[in-house]
């Protein structure tokens, strides 16, 4: 009241509306929460975005498949499109969550610079600044993997997706060439390279290491193997822990625990749609009979029910259909000996892949290539084993799929039979980059992807 | 300057003529409340029996013998006044007289800024003066105002009383759509109900833009002033005491038919037949609630009881019915006294006036009932001419009792029932309370915990006695003004208005409460044979502490001058400052001890395991809340009224609101609300004939707007749990941005463009006034479809959406005999008002959101805001299924009822809300008995009237007397529309035809609003005016176009009853 009182002496004294600046800018109601504080902006990173990572490319994975009936039993339209490589399959809650994660980074990276510190140091800020970078640039791969070409020289300078980079809600949207993204991606995980800390206080923020990992992972896909293995030598250099499976109870229903020490950084698939779920979702038989007898991924990875096979051993810690979609140390092994490879250093590239795999097979039983093994050879059998290792890992299958696509040796086309029908797709079919949702298109104007 | 100067020669030319002759006095006659000059008025010698009158300026000269001649003043409308010459030239020649009717008096009305004279209004206003207050006895002034203004529609179908709209609504929020309540000079925060009637002068309704633009962002939905009493300078103190007593009887439970008891226990016993009941019966997790012929059915099935035990039961079960019991022991009439006492009285230099209010009343559910009383106090100090003081305080007590556990139709059993079974019985022949199944069913409690648990039965009657409800509320408004004239034409006012506002709402289970057995009987476990209670045994406690400050001040620049005569300026500018902040707590006592205040303290972080696993293990219910909100607001205004030669009136305001809701983008913006406004009083022209009634054209367009406090601009966080669990992975503090930054939010605004006719008679004063009006609501806050590429959502809340309304207001006053013996006067009030959504950008994935009942304000593109969207109708199949519209074909295909209907499948009934309504008031005297009838009436709207839902019938007991129509045998198809019951149940089959076109009813009625019969006394000495009321209020309906026997201004409620007050009231001098 007295507050209020002087305001109004002094309004009425100088008449200037302008000193009511603070007045005016009380909040409304208490309860509602005006991100103010570093810790507000935390929060915020801290939120449940974690599990909200795509399940599109999943779902057109081909390391699983459903019965017919259960395939028929599924709700979900746009779901039961991407599982049979529909050319007009659209997965319009991946293109939003991916969207969201990048428009919070935006908000946050809008108010980092004035927000008050509130007894947080400025490397908090920093640090809380990396995240956003990280976060941003985690969405932006996973959209320019999933409604984009595959990435090479004919595709670069094409459209692709757009790129929001602040928080206004009234920018006029246009789509940005594939190398567009792919330049911000990388600016936006060296950035966070540098910002974050080596550790991070839990698996759900991610460090400088993940952030290594995932622009590994980035110039993987973009086949650039120099950048890629500089990146996950980086990474590994800073943590290189791998779990020995034969420490583990196979025969656990979920052998892995939530944040298990190959985690680097901790996320999950939104599970949209629900065809990644156990109770319907078959391992194919093609991937279950690749494993050797020795190996125990078999047991660890997969559970035996009624004749067929379900996938138990993600590393989220759980399985129920959302898939883990974070980096993880045995993905930086997989991604350093493959680049290693190709870039004609086998026997680098064969220590790298036996220090992986010993931890995998039972203890003696891992025979390593020989030194002599020519380079291509290898290549595939890298390729192979990554397959094995990193089976039902949330988009790498698709990934893997799409930066294939110019490797005559490797290349795969993916396939599914319902019923009497079957459906294939190619890695250099327009299908491959998924429909912008009808609302994008309607709303913004830009164009679809082509059919 | 001028006029001071004219009055000044005048003065003393008076003064000349008096002194050098002697043969004649002059003067002026004014309004004694206006102030204005009186043209016309009748100055009678009685001593020389010379008669002469007013010219233009009020001025008149008589004839006179001596000074000790009588004169007689009189204007037709003002009470006349007798006065020697002598006496007459002490009062400085200039007389007032006080008017006596309203309706023919210089009318001054308030817009909260400035009072205004009607004869240069240019914009719509309704003023509601105490004469016609005071012919209801009702203890709150909102119950008062319907049926006696037009534009003010009360929607009442919901039983609340208090939801009332001034031309219909403007914007496309439900939660937004109240008007703006001012009282005396700023707005008013608190409960309406604390506004004591009894100190009102009188009520301006602010209509259009030229009216209500002077509030600018909290004006739209219209503007309500209430000018409270204030004493006058120089007036012997006059007393007045007023008393009523209202006497309501209890609602009519049998107004809207039951569904028969042996219907009902058939159609049980069928159900229980099919096997409907049999996984309820089975049900050993939450055991839901069942009826007690269900129990029954099931211990025959079981062998517990013979057929002839079993028919005894269904019986004994008939014969019951459930709304006798409340009759006899839940309900009682209502009754409310009143008393109030006001002094009021000025001296030369002061005025003060003091009213004292007392309102007593017991509500119609045994158990509820209250108190309140009401201190006001206005006091106008005018040390110097030049200067003014203002002080006032208003007070308000009042406490609430809150005991009843509901009436019929809230008093319900749980456990999956939003109703009771229509046998139940809630008390045995001696009165005794007796139970009725909640929350679990008795099969259940009878024998759970083996008699080690506490008795586990709810008896409703039993309860009203162990509740302590009671809400205690104090409200204090203090208000200080100070007026200063710095020039003989201009003046400054400022004015300070302090207001807070408190209430304890305290709610004490009993310990033998159910409530308290119930929750500590579920939070029981059994340990061996010990019972651990992890609620202790005990009273609960639950209270909520609210208070609301807020304060406004104001400074205001009032200029007021004539130039050359003719031109009449009338400015006011100025500034104000407004807080408004409303806190609450609530918190929560388990084992609450009344007699030593103390309280046990409970577990709220372990998740307990609940008795008989009757649901999932739970956290014992915290209380705990707090909630705090705060509205700052800043504003500049000026308003100017121009009048030539008091023929043509140019008005205009403008106003800018900055407000802390509102985003940077737009506080920052210069972009104010404006109106302008022309008035002309087209008879004193020369061209028109002097005998035609008098003729005022007044037209005015501008701007209002309306504050949506449901969006914000900032970005907005919701923190969660911070427990490690299925939201957060790590236990740290986690948000999620939940609102959207909006930094363009803006008020709603509407545009108005009213027209106005005025007639007035001359000779016959009749009157009519008839206003046009178009209103288009833009930047409303609506859903619009977002990219989610922009914020990862599809839809978001913007300024987009439009709403048009239009309407006419009318309101006509025609004395049809007016003579010393007998009057009768007829007033007509009518107000259409229609509106319609003119953009509203998102449309749902399911156009089967758009089916409704008009309860709420849906947006549709092209229909009413309150609209009545059905399936259309195609009558029953030949096996009594219900068909109706989906995409296009006559179907049964319910499965795809909703997912499949197309927007053309839908029939759009028209407005949910009357867009015809008004009353015609007829008022009766005969010598001192005066007798005034008044009928309403709500035309051009719809009701949807319920009917049988077997799916609700079977969950819920949702019964209706429809079901002993519904379809039974091939060929029934040709005689009903009530579809067949079928098994299993189908709910959206049962939707399709609660929500189809054929249950839509045309709502128009008239009712007889009140009857009121009052006597005037002969004045006493010291007592004058004294009068004795009788008043019939609700008094039923009249007419209404459908047959079905809601009430429809009710619908979804019960009509209340007939009310009767009587009262009395007189004036001490």
């Amino acid at each position: 009241m007295k507050n209020s009182l002087k305001l109004f002496i002094a309004m009425m004294g100088f008449g200037i509306l302008s000193s009511c600046k603070d007045f005016l800018e009380v909040k409304p109601d208490q309860k509602l929460v005006i991100p103010s504080t570093l810790n507000d902006l935390q929060a915020i990173n801290d939120a449940g975005t974690n599990n909200l990572y795509p399940a599109g490319m999943d779902n057109a994975s081909d390391d699983f498949y459903l019965a017919e009936s259960n395939f028929n039993a599924v709700s979900d339209l746009d779901a039961k499109n991407m599982y049979k490589y529909d050319a007009f399959a659209i997965s319009d809650f991946d293109w939003q969550y991916q969207y969201k994660m990048i428009f919070d980074a935006n908000v946050v990276l809008s108010l980092i610079d004035d927000i008050k510190l509130n007894g947080n140091s400025e490397a908090d800020r920093q640090q809380v600044r990396g995240a956003v970078f990280f976060k941003r640039a985690h969405a932006l791969f996973n959209l320019l993997v999933q409604y984009a070409l595959a990435y090479d020289t004919q595709h670069k300078d094409l459209p692709a997706i757009p790129l929001r980079l602040n928080a206004t809600l009234t920018e006029k949207i246009e789509r940005k060439t594939l190398s567009e993204g792919f330049n911000q991606v990388e600016k936006d995980l060296k950035d966070a390279v540098q910002l974050l800390p080596e550790k991070a206080l839990v698996l759900t923020r991610p460090s400088k290491v993940a952030a290594l990992g995932l622009l590994s992972r980035v110039y993987l896909y973009k086949n650039d193997y120099q950048a890629s293995l500089n990146a996950a030598t980086e990474a590994l250099n800073f943590q290189n822990e791998l779990i020995d499976y034969n420490n583990m109870n196979a025969a656990a229903a979920n052998p892995f625990s939530l944040f298990n020490k190959e985690t680097l950084f901790y996320g999950i698939s939104s599970g949209r749609g629900g065809l990644l779920n156990p109770t319907i979702a078959w391992v194919s038989p093609a991937l279950y009979n690749t494993y050797q007898i020795d190996d125990l991924r078999k047991k660890v990875f997969y559970k035996t029910v009624n004749g067929g096979f379900t996938f138990k051993g993600d590393y989220s810690g759980k399985s129920f259909g959302q898939l883990f979609h974070g980096i993880g140390t045995d993905e930086l092994y997989l991604n350093k000996a493959e680049c290693e490879a190709r870039l004609d250093k086998v026997p680098d590239a064969i220590q790298t892949i036996t220090q992986l795999l010993v931890k995998r097979y039972a203890n003696g039983k891992y025979v390593a290539p020989l030194t002599t093994i020519p380079k291509e050879q290898l290549v595939t059998y890298l390729l192979s084993e990554r397959r094995k290792e990193l089976a039902f890992r949330g988009m790498l299958r698709w990934m893997d799929f799409k930066r294939l696509k110019d490797d005559v040796n490797n290349r795969f086309e993916m396939k599914r039979v319902i019923g009497g029908d079957i459906f294939t797709i190619q890695p250099e079919d327009l299908k491959t980059a998924f429909l912008f949702p009808t609302l994008v298109v309607n709303l913004s104007g830009i164009s679809q992807n082509n059919r | 300057m001028r006029k001071f100067y004219y009055q000044l020669t005048f003065m003393m030319l008076i003064c000349i003529h008096s002194l050098r002759a002697q043969e004649s006095v002059s003067g002026q006659i004014k309004d004694d409340l206006t102030q204005q000059t009186l043209i016309g008025a009748t100055v009678r010698n009685l001593t020389l029996h010379t008669t002469t009158s007013t010219n233009k300026e009020g001025l008149f000269s008589i004839a006179i013998k001596t000074a000790l001649d009588t004169l007689l003043f009189s204007a037709i409308g003002y009470q006349e006044q007798k006065l020697t010459v002598a006496n007459f030239l002490k009062i400085n020649h200039v007389l007032s007289l006080q008017p006596i009717n309203m309706e023919l008096r210089e009318v001054v009305v308030s817009t909260g800024y400035q009072k205004l004279s009607q004869k240069n209004l240019t914009g719509a206003f309704t003023q509601i003066d105490t004469t016609l207050l005071e012919r209801s006895s009702s203890p709150d002034f909102l119950t008062r105002i319907d049926g006696i203004s037009n534009a003010v529609n009360f929607d009442r179908r919901r039983g609340n009383d208090q939801k009332f709209s001034i031309r219909g609504i403007s914007t496309l929020t439900e939660n937004a759509t109240a008007p703006l309540i001012i009282l005396d000079d700023f707005p008013y925060q608190g409960d309406l109900r604390n506004i004591n009637p009894d100190e009102i002068a009188s009520i301006t309704l602010l209509k259009d833009a030229a009216a209500a633009a002077i509030w600018g962002v909290g004006a739209a939905n219209g503007v309500l002033v209430i000018s409270t009493k204030k004493g006058k300078l120089k007036q012997p103190l006059q007393i007045t005491y007023h008393a009523a007593f209202n006497s309501t009887t209890p609602p009519n439970l049998y107004q809207n038919p039951q569904m028969s008891n042996v219907d009902f226990l058939n159609f049980e016993e069928q159900l229980f037949n099919l096997g409907y009941f049999n996984s309820t019966l089975n049900n050993t997790r939450n055991r839901p609630v069942v009826s007690p012929y269900v129990e029954q059915l099931a211990k025959f099935r079981s062998g517990l009881m013979t057929q002839q035990q079993l028919a005894d039961a269904k019986q004994t079960f008939m014969n019951e019915d459930v709304r006798a019991d409340f009759e006899q022991y839940v309900y009682q009439p209502a009754q409310s006294t009143l008393h109030s006492l006001s002094f009021t009285g000025g001296t030369s230099k002061s005025a003060h006036t003091l009213n004292l209010g007392y309102t007593g009343k017991q509500n119609n559910l045994i158990g509820n009932g209250g108190q309140k009383l009401n201190v006001h106090s206005e006091n106008t100090y005018q040390p110097f001419k030049f200067m003014k003081v203002d002080l006032g305080v208003f007070y308000t007590h009042s406490e609430e009792k809150l005991d009843a556990e509901g009436g019929y139709g809230s008093m319900i059993s749980g456990g999956g029932k939003n109703n009771l079974y229509p046998y139940a019985a809630l008390a045995d022949g001696n009165g005794s309370p007796l139970a009725i199944p909640k929350d679990a069913r008795f099969g259940y409690i009878d024998t759970a915990g083996s008699g080690k648990l506490l008795d586990w039965k709810y008896r409703p009657l039993a309860e009203a006695a162990l509740n302590n409800h009671h809400i205690k509320s104090n409200a204090v408004i203090l208000k200080v003004g100070a007026q200063f004239k710095i020039l003989p034409s201009l003046n400054v006012d400022a004015k300070y208005q302090y207001e807070n506002g408190n209430s304890q709402d305290q709610l004490i289970y009993a310990k033998n409460s159910y409530y308290v057995r119930n929750l500590v009987n579920r939070y029981s476990t059994m340990n061996g044979n010990t019972v651990v209670r992890n609620i202790p045994y005990g009273a609960i406690k639950d209270q909520t502490l609210s208070g609301y400050v807020a304060t406004s001040g104001r400074l205001q620049f009032n200029y007021d001058h004539t130039f050359a005569i003719k031109h009449h300026l009338n400015m006011i500018a100025g500034a104000e400052i407004r807080t408004y902040v409303n806190q609450s707590q609530s918190y929560r006592y388990y084992g609450f001890d009344e007699d030593i205040l103390t309280s046990t303290a409970v577990d709220y972080k372990t998740s307990f395991p609940i008795y008989g696993v009757l649901s999932s293990n739970s956290t014992i219910l915290n209380k705990d809340n707090n909630e705090k909100t705060t509205s700052h607001n800043v504003s500049l205004f000026s308003a100017l009224y121009y009048t030539y030669a008091g023929k043509y009136t140019f008005s205009s305001s403008l106003r800018r609101d900055a407000n802390n809701l509102f985003g940077a983008t737009t506080n920052n913006k210069w972009q104010p609300l404006w109106s302008a406004g022309f008035s002309w009083n087209v008879s004193d022209e020369n061209f028109y004939p002097k005998t035609f009634p008098s003729t005022r054209l007044r037209m005015s367009y501008g701007y209002t707007g309306n504050v949506n406090g449901n969006v914000t601009a900032y970005t907005i966080l919701t923190y969660r749990q911070a427990a490690i669990g299925s939201t957060s992975l790590t236990g740290l503090p986690n948000a999620n941005i939940t609102g959207l930054p909006n930094p363009d939010l803006k008020w709603e605004s509407t545009g108005i463009l009213n027209i106005g006719l005025e007639l007035n008679g001359k000779g016959n004063p009749w009157s009519l006034s008839i206003d046009v009006y178009h209103k288009n609501s833009q930047d409303l806050i609506g859903l619009i479809p977002a990219d989610p590429t922009l914020g990862g959502t599809t839809a978001v809340l913007a300024n987009t959406a439009v709403l048009a309304s239009k309407g006419i207001d009318l309101s006509l006053n025609y004395p049809i005999r007016r003579s010393k013996i007998w009057g009768w006067d007829v007033n007509f009030l009518y107000s259409f008002n229609r509106n319609e959504v003119k953009k509203y950008l998102y449309t749902p994935t399911f156009f089967s959101s758009y089916i409704g009942d008009g309860a709420i304000i849906n947006p549709i593109l092209g229909q009413a805001a309150y609209n009545m969207g059905s399936y259309t109708w195609q009558g029953l199949d030949a096996q009594g299924n219900p068909m109706v519209f989906i995409n296009g074909q006559s179907s049964k295909d319910y499965a795809s009822a909703n997912t499949n209907l197309a927007l053309r499948d839908i029939h759009f009934g028209g407005s949910a809300l009357p867009t015809h309504f008004g009353a015609i008031r007829n008022d009766f005297n005969w010598k001192r008995l005066a007798l005034s009838v008044n009928v309403s009436y709500q035309l051009g709207y719809y009701y949807r009237r319920p009917s049988i839902n077997y799916s609700s019938l079977a969950s819920a007991w949702n019964g209706h007397p429809d079901y002993a129509n519904r379809w039974q045998n091939p060929g029934d198809e040709l005689k009903t529309n009530v579809p067949s019951f079928i098994y299993p149940l189908n709910s959206t089959r049962d939707q399709v035809y609660s929500f189809s076109d054929l249950l839509v009813e045309p709502a128009d009625h008239v009712r007889l609003k009140d009857i009121r019969l009052s006597y005037t006394m002969k004045s006493f000495p010291h007592f004058k005016n004294s009068s004795i009321f009788l008043i019939g209020t609700d008094l039923g309906l009249i007419w209404k176009a459908s047959h079905y026997p809601t009430d429809p201004e009710y619908s979804a409620t019960l009509a209340p009853s007939k009310t009767i007050s009587i009262g009395f009231k007189t004036n001490i001098q």
